[in-house]
């Protein structure tokens, strides 16, 4: 509940939305949030998008997601 | 034990004194904040290092009567429990939600939105929302109680 994380609608009908981050796809809400737009950046947070979010920092958040996800992959995992 | 504490006790004072200003910690976490006052952590501190409670997180924040309520809710027959992943572990009288599974009656929802099809998919149970949280949460549960309300869903 405490992660947002950065997606592209993709999809939008009334206030469902279709949501795309790093090629994962799911419905959100865009209730909170009228102003967002198909193309849009968004931050979802517990399903509902809650902000705009500009490239740049998205990108930013993604390569992060992909780190966290690369440590696992790692030989030398912290051990302890 | 007593001689760690009266080293950590001096490793502090000797701290605070060569910093010469006031030192303010935050905790984190509601649960430090429980640990802190169950040690009586504050009773030994030096008066320049100043411990301040910080935001505190939905689930450390959630009354200890409101967790009981669910786990209570969750042995019934007739309730369904959704919840956000983590509410799952914490702990209350005799157990957790989490003792609870894979019992039929509890399931873990990304979204206030899934906790209300849950109730359309099942109407013959009344599905209870575990509704934790502040800023970042409360809009999308009013959203879906608003959305219930509008669409006449009455087990949710």
């Amino acid at each position: 509940m405490c992660l947002a994380i950065p997606a592209r609608i993709i999809e939008l009908k009334a206030d469902n939305a279709v949501v795309d981050a790093m090629g994962n796809r799911w419905k959100a809400k865009t209730t909170l949030l009228p102003e967002a737009k198909l193309g849009d950046l968004v931050l979802i947070h517990a399903g509902f998008a809650i902000c705009l979010v500009d490239e740049e920092e998205a990108g930013k958040t993604w390569e992060l997601l992909a780190q966290i996800d690369n440590f696992g992959k790692t030989q030398n995992k912290i051990s302890g | 034990m007593l001689e760690r504490t009266q080293k950590a006790q001096n490793l502090m004072n000797h701290a605070c004194k060569k910093l010469a200003r006031q030192i303010n910690i935050m905790e984190v976490c509601g649960t430090h904040t429980v640990s802190i006052f169950r040690n009586g952590i504050r009773t030994i501190l030096p008066a320049g290092l100043k411990l301040l409670s910080g935001p505190g997180c939905p689930v450390c924040v959630t009354d200890q009567g409101y967790i009981d309520i669910v786990l209570a809710l969750a042995d019934r027959k007739d309730c369904l429990i959704a919840t956000y992943g983590d509410m799952i572990r914490v702990p209350g009288k005799g157990g957790s939600l989490e003792t609870k599974q894979p019992g039929p009656n509890v399931k873990i929802v990304l979204s206030s939105e899934d906790a209300l099809q849950l109730a359309r998919d099942n109407p013959d149970k009344t599905v209870v929302f575990v509704a934790v949280g502040f800023e970042t949460t409360a809009p999308a549960t009013a959203v879906a109680a608003k959305e219930a309300a509008a669409q006449s869903i009455s087990n949710f």
